[in-house]
């Protein structure tokens, strides 16, 4: 717990870090694209003037030490674009985000479970090979190009679907479609592979030849040795869900974190870029924090290791 | 009418490798029956296809497997799944995995009679409470894990879920061969006295021919997928009629034998080497090549694993070493070969004070000992062919040849001639390590040892992975360099009979120390040591065969 | 699969990228030459996949954007290795304190998701083929790490080295002779998947704008291109979109094939199957 603890408080301080650098590192000045945004001609008094009064020409320390207090406050400043509080911003797009990244991964497990099953259960046969298809298929193909062709097959064409944006529940279904199928296939391999080494395991010969029944091998024993390695990547590639969202927003036009960032991104709104990246960070260490959690449960050895082992 | 009765079985794989060609066996009711073979006999496999456990890459047939009145061969699934735990009962060798690590241990025999019986869950404690107790366990152990259980308990745990529901017949793969021989030996009680109890039958698959003779009432020895010797356990010690029976027995170093070689198969290497002047022999003779004393090293948790000992290795002498796995010999081997820090006394490597020396004087010193390891595998980087990997030494000291060659100094021929020393032929240089067996592996390793002409050679349980009948040429091959070459050697190893045959003087760890120490002709004194006597009984030999 | 059969398939793909990366030679014509009178026209034999929106001749597009495209994401990666593969390798050789700043580092790398990252860097740099290069360098490196550190460590406890350690074999000698030997597989196929991922992700950042710069032409940004014209002359859209699926699909084919050549752990293999 401890441990998790200052993992998470040193994690939150190098995002500050990077996040404070961002505005430090960016090429071009802040400032000029802070003042650009009226398109007025503007003097070097008045940059100067506005250097100031930001605070710009201090110490680089004592600035870092006034962007912490403000996040720790949850201050990001406003944004640019709308001249709106960023957290505001955020806040207004992070339902989207998280609404599609949901939907996303509960479809991803039942793609995974129903395609990685079957291919194991019929290891070597047709079914197998055209999950290996379907995998290195979906792997391959671009997501906002799948996305699009998406688009035109079944909302332009067969009017089924909306295009874009997130007003009925409808419309989350391409979005959530093209991203499962673009981030389901590592799994499906996993899962695949994962059940068949754990059907071949010793443990599981000795329970058949104890006269345990086979759906009580399989939902005990091989099924629960199979989702280690499945919890254990977990973690890391949820962060290509978030990555894959940001390009699944900017196709299907949904005003989430990634496309407000995105849109930040193409204005120098350093507030919002900010923000972002903090935020999302520590999404994914809370996100780790839960899966390290889960793995712990799944696998006793872990958590009681060196307590008793002999 | 046998208990079992298996005809004409065979095990293929999908690919139609046959594996088992056709074997005929029975098991009468009550009996003890070993499955004699080495790796790659098909002896597992026989005993995993009787109620149809064989992986899915295998194929059985037979004309018949009958237990009792049913015949296995045609049972359904469902009649299989009865069958196995209440009346067919496994115990295998890899005690890790006899229970799943991702529940307790009594939740899985819960799990078991369940199964099986309906009870209610205090019928099933009860009843799982006594059998664990039987195997002389405390019951409190069921609710581990199978991780936090050691060894020894977790086989013998295995043993008490697998009788649980009395059994009428028990197969036990090797169920010792992965337990050192102390909790081995206490597994093998308990098997004999649950049979005792029970009357059930033993089908005991194992390459051991002293467990054999020591338990076994009929006996039938498998070879290449075939059964080639049978009949009473007296019958086949006493009068074996198969050459391979004879060699498996002869393979068996006896502690009350003075023979120099194991009567086994096979010609003895015609080493030819230039012999060490004589003088220079006598002359190293006067002081022993190695000498420690008090060598302790620590671990971090404060665990002595060597605590104090002290040892002196003649120049051309073997020192054995015999200990349990954890008795700290493997380490002491690595504190005197200076791979390991020790955490007190003295180590001379000659006139040199080995844990005074550092960088370029180490280094130095490091490649006047060599070292052969237990596992084969482990042993080479399995990129690299064979032949790089045996001229390591030598490049790394930057010598072209050994002295004891005279072929010149072309690194062709002085490997060549290095592996003709240990029977292998010249082909071998090019192959990479995994086209070896583990018996060949293991002469390459010897080989490369020797080719630096190291002061001394460790050699850490070298013939502990190795079939019998590999390790029986195994020793001979490093008994005849012994002489030919006047080497050196620190013998490791937990089995006593080896250890015996091969050293002048032998030491016996035990956690940590050395709690015997004695010359080769003194074993059977009757002061020895009583830790020593308890290892003698579990080495007892083989009665002698007629001539 | 036979060997035969994935010896064929791995020439294939080799030529395949050869090809690829010679594209701008085998273009028929001026990929940038805009000729208004011919636009949005379908397949002919005067240009066989058609033209796009200014009368470009999609075909010399396509195989002269292979280039950017191929080229940039082969540069990156050998960067990345030529970065993680030595840091790896130090780190996990040596150890102590240089390996755990190394890994910390690596930590916070794997943290941040690798599109985030480069959609972050180069919608900061802003676009061009430098500024590209420079955020997939940013995400790509930290894998090569990642994996030499772990194939290090691993074989580090392997019994043979106490062999050489004896015969006083030094540090450099151990890792050519016996370190490299066991890295260059896998690396080599991380590599290959990694192409068809850097290849991806590149098309993406041009899609959403943050790529290389039009005219210049790069499959991301043709496909962004002709997303206005899709319902006209619908192969602006979906040749770009099949030239990036095949190459990506034949390197990550070609990279789960080396994958199982070089038995990597399957530890290691979900790492880097979850990190590509």
């Amino acid at each position: 717990m401890i441990r998790w603890l200052l993992q998470g408080l040193g994690f939150f301080f190098v995002l500050t870090i990077i996040g404070f650098l961002i505005v430090q590192l960016a090429p071009g000045d802040a400032v000029l694209s802070m003042l650009k945004v009226d398109t007025v001609a503007v003097t070097d008094a008045e940059i100067e003037a506005l250097r100031e009064n930001l605070g710009l020409n201090d110490p680089a320390l004592q600035q870092y030490g006034r962007f912490l207090g403000g996040v720790l406050r949850g201050d990001f400043g406003n944004s640019l674009m709308t001249g709106k509080p960023v957290m505001t911003e955020l806040a207004k797009a992070f339902p989207y985000t998280l609404m599609l990244a949901g939907a996303t991964m509960v479809l991803a497990v039942v793609i995974t479970f129903v395609l990685g099953g079957l291919a194991a259960r019929f290891q070597g046969s047709l079914i197998d090979k055209a999950v290996g298809v379907f995998c290195t298929a979906g792997a391959a193909l671009p997501t906002f190009w799948f996305g699009l062709l998406l688009i035109d097959m079944f909302a332009v064409r067969l009017h089924l679907l909306p295009s874009s944006g997130m007003a009925t529940p409808a419309g989350l279904v391409l979005p959530t479609v093209a991203l499962a199928v673009a981030i389901a296939p590592p799994y499906i391999k996993i899962l695949r592979n994962s059940l068949i080494e754990a059907s071949g395991r010793e443990f599981v010969r000795a329970a058949r030849a104890r006269g345990v029944s086979e759906p009580v091998i399989f939902f005990k024993h091989t099924l629960r040795d199979s989702l280690i390695p499945l919890v254990t990547i977990l973690g890391v590639s949820l962060g290509s869900l978030l990555g894959g969202a940001v390009i699944v927003e900017v196709t299907f036009g949904i005003p989430g974190v990634g496309k407000l960032a995105v849109e930040a991104l193409a204005r120098r709104d350093y507030g919002v870029i900010q923000a972002f990246v903090i935020i999302v960070g520590m999404a994914i260490f809370v996100i780790n924090m839960l899966v390290d959690l889960s793995y712990r449960l799944l696998d006793p050895s872990i958590s009681l290791k060196g307590a008793e082992r002999v | 009418m046998p208990l079992l009765e298996v005809s004409n079985l065979r095990i293929a794989t999908r690919s139609g490798l046959p594996l088992v060609k056709g074997i005929h066996f029975a098991v009468e009711p009550g009996e003890w029956f070993a499955l004699i073979g080495e790796s790659g006999s098909g002896k597992s496999i026989t005993a995993n296809s009787i109620t149809n456990l064989l992986n899915a890459s295998l194929i059985r047939d037979a004309d018949a497997i009958d237990f009792g009145e049913t015949n296995l061969l045609n049972a359904s699934p469902q009649e299989l799944r009865t069958i196995r735990g209440e009346q067919v009962a496994y115990v295998f060798q890899d005690y890790q995995s006899a229970f799943t690590p991702y529940y307790t241990i009594g939740n899985q025999m819960h799990e078991m009679l369940k199964a099986h019986r309906s009870m209610s869950a205090d019928e099933r404690k009860a009843m799982i409470d006594a059998g664990v107790d039987a195997v002389g366990l405390d019951p409190q152990l069921t609710t581990r894990y199978p991780f936090q259980v050691s060894g020894g308990q977790l086989q013998r745990l295995a043993l008490a879920s697998a009788v649980l529901l009395n059994p009428k017949l028990l197969i036990a793969d090797e169920p010792t061969t992965a337990l050192d021989s102390w909790s081995s030996n206490l597994v093998l009680e308990e098997l004999a006295t649950i049979k005792q109890a029970t009357g059930c039958a033993i089908l005991f698959i194992t390459h051991d021919l002293r467990i054999m003779n020591r338990f076994a009432d009929r006996v039938a020895i498998m070879q290449h997928g075939k059964i080639v010797e049978r009949g009473s356990k007296d019958q086949v010690v006493l009068h074996p009629q198969h050459p391979y029976t004879r060699d498996l027995l002869a393979s068996i170093p006896p502690l009350r034998s003075t023979e120099a070689r194991l009567p086994v198969y096979g010609e003895p290497p015609r080493i030819q080497v230039k012999a060490p002047a004589k003088d220079a022999i006598t002359d190293r003779a006067a002081e022993p090549v190695l000498r420690a004393s008090d060598v302790v090293k620590v671990y971090g948790s404060g665990t002595r694993a060597v605590d104090g000992v002290s040892l002196s290795l003649p120049t051309g002498s073997c020192l054995g070493l015999v200990g349990e796995s954890g008795s700290g010999k493997s380490t002491l081997a690595r504190c005197l070969l200076s791979l390991e820090r020790i955490d007190g006394g003295d180590i001379w490597l000659q006139d040199q004070h080995l844990n005074q020396l550092t960088g370029a004087a180490l280094r130095s010193a490091r490649q006047r000992m060599q070292l052969v390891l237990q596992n084969p595998n482990a042993s080479f980087n399995e990129r690299l062919p064979i032949g790089a990997s045996l001229m390591e030494p030598l490049e790394c000291i930057g010598r072209r040849s050994p002295s004891f060659l005279s072929v010149g100094d072309d690194p062709r021929k002085v490997s060549a001639a290095l592996l003709d020393l240990v029977q292998l032929p010249p082909e071998y240089l090019d192959k990479l390590p995994n086209h070896l067996s583990g018996g060949e592996k293991q002469r390459v390793s010897i080989a490369r040892a020797i080719s630096a002409e190291p002061s001394f050679i460790v050699l850490d349980e070298p013939t502990a992975s190795l079939d019998v009948s590999t390790q029986a040429r195994v020793l001979n091959l490093l008994k005849d360099l012994q002489e030919a070459l006047g080497l050196s050697y620190l013998f490791i190893s937990h089995d006593l009979s080896s250890v015996h045959f091969i050293s002048q003087h032998l030491m016996v760890m035990k956690h940590g120390q050395v709690v015997d120490d004695f010359d080769r002709d003194e074993l059977f004194d009757p002061y020895r040591h009583e830790y020593t006597k308890q290892l003698i009984d579990l080495f007892e030999d083989l009665p002698q065969q007629a001539a | 699969m036979s060997k035969r059969k994935t010896t064929i398939g791995v020439v294939a793909v080799l030529v395949l990228l050869a090809l690829l990366m010679m594209g701008p030679l085998l273009a028929p014509q001026d990929p940038e030459l805009v000729n208004l009178a011919a636009r949005l026209q379908s397949p002919s034999v005067a240009h066989l996949l058609g033209t796009d929106n200014l009368g470009r001749d999609i075909l010399s597009r396509i195989l002269t954007g292979a280039q950017v495209t191929v080229g940039l994401s082969l540069l990156a990666l050998s960067l990345s290795i030529l970065i993680g593969v030595p840091l790896g390798l130090i780190s996990g050789w040596v150890g102590g304190r240089f390996d755990w700043i190394v890994m910390r580092i690596v930590d916070v790398f794997i943290a941040l998701p690798d599109y985030i990252v480069a959609i972050v860097l180069s919608g900061l740099l802003g676009p061009g083929f430098v500024n590209m290069l420079i955020a997939i360098l940013a995400v790509k490196w930290v894998g090569y790490t990642r994996l030499v550190r772990s194939l290090v460590l691993q074989e580090k406890t392997r019994d043979y080295l106490m062999i050489s350690k004896l015969a006083g074999g030094s540090n450099l000698r151990i890792l050519r002779q016996h370190m490299i030997p066991h890295i260059v597989g896998p690396v080599l196929a991380l590599a290959t998947m990694d192409i068809g991922k850097v290849i991806l992700l590149v098309a993406s950042l041009s899609f959403i704008g943050m790529g290389v710069q039009p005219p210049s032409p790069e499959w991301g940004a043709m496909l962004n291109d002709g997303r206005a014209y899709f319902a006209q002359a619908a192969q602006l859209m979906i040749i770009p979109g099949i030239a990036i699926f095949i190459v990506v699909a034949a390197a990550s084919w070609l990279g789960d094939q080396l994958m199982k050549r070089y038995t990597i752990s399957s530890e290691d293999e979900r790492m880097t199957s979850a990190l590509a």
